[in-house]
C-alpha cells in the first residue's frame, strides 16, 4: 500500500522527491556502473523491475481476511543489494501509479522513500547483521523486516503531515501505525515467509547466475576475499 | 494475452495521438488546482472536468475511467480515518465520543479536505495515464537531461511486463487446478513457487532477448523511440483556458472552514 495520489500537503510531497533525488541518482550511477562493467546485465536489470511490478499481482492471503501483495523489496535487496534497488523501485512506483492507479505522480518521492530507499536498507542491514544465524532465519529477517519498515516509514510521512491537533506527532504515528498493523504485520510474517520460499527455490534452481550477482553468504564472502586480495 | 485496463485505454483513445507534451501541460494544470484549492469547489471542478474530458471527449471507457478512480479509494479511506479519529484531549466540537478518541467537527473537516485533494489529484493524473500510452511518456521523459539510463530501464521494464503477466497467470492457473491454494499452508507455499517460477522466467526471457539483440547488433539504443508528435497550440490554448476556469471557480467558491 502506497501514499495516494494528492494525499500529502504540496509542501511534504516536494520535500520527500527533494530527499529521494540524491538516492535515485546514486542508484542511477551504479546501474550506468554495472550497464558498463557487464552489457549483457542491461536486460537482468529490466527483468527484475517488471519482476518486481508483477510481484505486486499477487495477492497474499492475510490472516484478517483482507489481501495485499509483497512489496518485494527485501528480497530485491538481499539479490541486488539496495542502491540499485532505488531506481528500480522508482521504476515500479512510476508504473503503479500509471498503470495500477496505485501511489501517485504527487507523491512518488515519499513513496520511493519508504520502498525503495528505506525499506530496502532495512532489510539487507537485517540479512547482514543476522550473518551468524542460519540463513533460512537471516533471509525470512531480512524480508518481514523490509516489508514492516516500509509501512512504519509511511506511517510516519503521514504522522509529520498530519499531526494530532492534541497529542501531536506522536499521537498521529501510533494511530496510523496501528492502522497498518492490522494488515501489514501478518502480511510481513506471510511475505518473510514466502520470500524465503523464493529465494530457496532460485538457490537451486539459479544457484550459479545467482553467485555471479554476488548473492548469498558464500558469494558474499568470496566478493570481499577478492576485494581484499586487490 | 495479460493486459492492464489503463494501459489498454491508453492505447485506444482519441488522445492517442496528440502530444503528450499538450496533455501535460493540461493535467498539471489540473493537479496544481487541485493541491492548492482553498475550498471544496476546486477540488470538485477538478473531478468534473477531468471526468468528462476522459469520458467525452478523450473517449475513455466509464467502466475503465472508473476503476481508475476508484482503485486509490481504499488508501485514501483508511489514510482518511487516521484523520478524522483523534486521542486525547479534543480540539473543537466533539462529534462522536469513543472514550479515548473521538471525532470532532474540525478532523472531520480535515479529512474531507484531504479526501478531496486526494481524489481531484487522482483524477487529473488518470487523465494522461488513461490517454497516453507509457512509450510516449517514457519517451518524453527520456529527452529531460539526466533520465536517460533510468527510462531505458524503464522501457525494459514495460516491454517485459505482459510476458511475465502472461506467464504467471498460467503458472497461478495450474497451481489452483492442483489445489494449490487449498489451505493456507499450500496458498503460502505456492505464492513462493509462483514467486520463483515468474523470476526464473523473468531471468531466461531477459536472457534470450539479450541474446537476439546482441544478434542483430543491438548496441544499448532504444527500441522503437515513438517518433516526436507535433505541440497544437490550439489544444494548448484550451487546455489553459480550462485549468484557468477550474482555478477561477476554485479560488471565488466557498473556503473551507479549517
Amino acid at each position: 500500500m502506497h501514499i495516494a495520489e494528492g494525499f500529502l500537503p504540496p509542501i511534504h510531497a516536494a520535500a520527500w522527491t527533494i530527499v529521494a533525488i540524491p538516492f535515485v541518482a546514486h542508484g542511477v550511477r551504479e546501474v550506468k556502473r554495472i550497464i558498463t562493467a557487464h552489457p549483457e546485465s542491461r536486460m537482468l536489470l529490466g527483468a527484475v523491475g517488471a519482476y518486481s511490478f508483477v510481484l505486486s499481482a499477487i495477492k497474499l492471503p492475510s490472516v484478517t481476511g483482507s489481501s495485499s501483495h509483497p512489496t518485494g523489496t527485501g528480497v530485491g535487496a538481499i539479490i541486488f543489494r539496495p542502491p540499485v534497488m532505488a531506481p528500480l523501485g522508482a521504476v515500479v512506483l512510476l508504473f503503479q501509479a500509471l498503470l495500477l492507479a496505485h501511489g501517485g505522480i504527487t507523491t512518488l518521492g515519499a513513496n520511493i522513500m519508504s520502498m525503495a530507499v528505506i525499506g530496502p536498507w532495512v532489510g539487507y542491514g537485517v540479512y547482514r547483521l543476522l550473518k551468524f544465524a542460519p540463513w533460512g532465519v537471516a533471509a525470512f529477517g531480512g524480508i518481514a523486516l523490509a516489508n514492516l519498515a516500509t509501512y512504519v516509514v509511511t506511517a510516519t510521512q503521514l504522522a509529520l503531515a498530519f499531526p494530532d491537533p492534541s497529542s501531536g506527532f506522536l499521537g498521529s504515528w501510533t494511530r496510523f501505525l496501528g492502522l497498518f498493523a492490522i494488515t501489514q504485520i501478518p502480511l510481513a510474517i506471510v511475505e518473510g515467509f514466502v520470500g524465503v520460499l523464493l529465494l530457496n527455490v532460485l538457490r537451486s534452481w539459479a544457484g550459479p547466475e545467482l553467485r555471479g550477482l554476488g548473492f548469498g553468504r558464500d558469494a558474499a564472502t568470496e566478493s570481499d576475499r577478492e576485494v581484499e586480495h586487490a | 494475452m495479460a493486459t492492464l485496463r489503463l494501459d489498454d485505454a491508453a492505447w485506444n483513445n482519441r488522445w492517442r495521438g496528440r502530444s503528450t507534451a499538450e496533455k501535460v501541460v493540461l493535467s498539471a494544470g489540473l493537479v496544481a488546482v487541485a493541491l492548492t484549492a482553498p475550498g471544496p469547489a476546486g477540488g470538485v471542478i477538478v473531478l468534473v472536468v477531468a471526468s468528462l474530458l476522459a469520458c467525452l471527449w478523450a473517449r475513455v471507457p466509464v467502466r475503465t475511467w472508473s476503476f481508475a478512480i476508484a482503485a486509490p479509494a481504499v488508501f485514501i479511506v483508511l489514510g482518511t480515518i487516521g484523520i478524522v479519529v483523534t486521542f486525547g484531549e479534543p480540539v473543537g466540537r466533539v462529534v462522536v465520543d469513543m472514550g479515548p478518541a473521538s471525532v470532532t467537527q474540525p478532523s472531520l473537516w480535515a479529512g474531507a479536505v484531504v479526501a478531496l485533494r486526494a481524489l481531484a489529484s487522482a483524477a487529473a493524473v488518470m487523465l494522461l495515464a488513461a490517454t497516453t500510452p507509457m512509450p510516449y511518456l517514457l519517451a518524453s521523459l527520456g529527452r529531460v537531461w539526466g533520465l536517460r539510463t533510468l527510462t531505458e530501464i524503464a522501457t525494459l521494464v514495460y516491454r517485459m511486463i505482459f510476458s511475465l503477466l502472461e506467464s504467471q497467470a498460467r503458472i497461478r492457473e495450474t497451481q489452483t487446478a492442483r489445489l494449490g491454494y487449498g489451505s493456507a499452508r499450500t496458498a503460502i507455499r505456492s505464492v513462493g513457487m509462483l514467486g520463483a517460477g515468474t523470476f526464473i522466467r523473468a531471468w531466461t526471457h531477459s536472457r534470450r532477448l539479450g541474446e537476439g539483440l546482441a544478434g542483430r547488433g543491438y548496441d544499448g539504443a532504444w527500441f522503437a523511440l515513438p517518433s516526436r508528435r507535433p505541440v497544437s497550440g490550439a489544444f494548448v490554448a484550451v487546455a489553459l483556458a480550462i485549468v484557468a476556469v477550474c482555478a477561477g471557480v476554485s479560488l471565488v467558491g466557498p473556503r473551507w472552514p479549517v
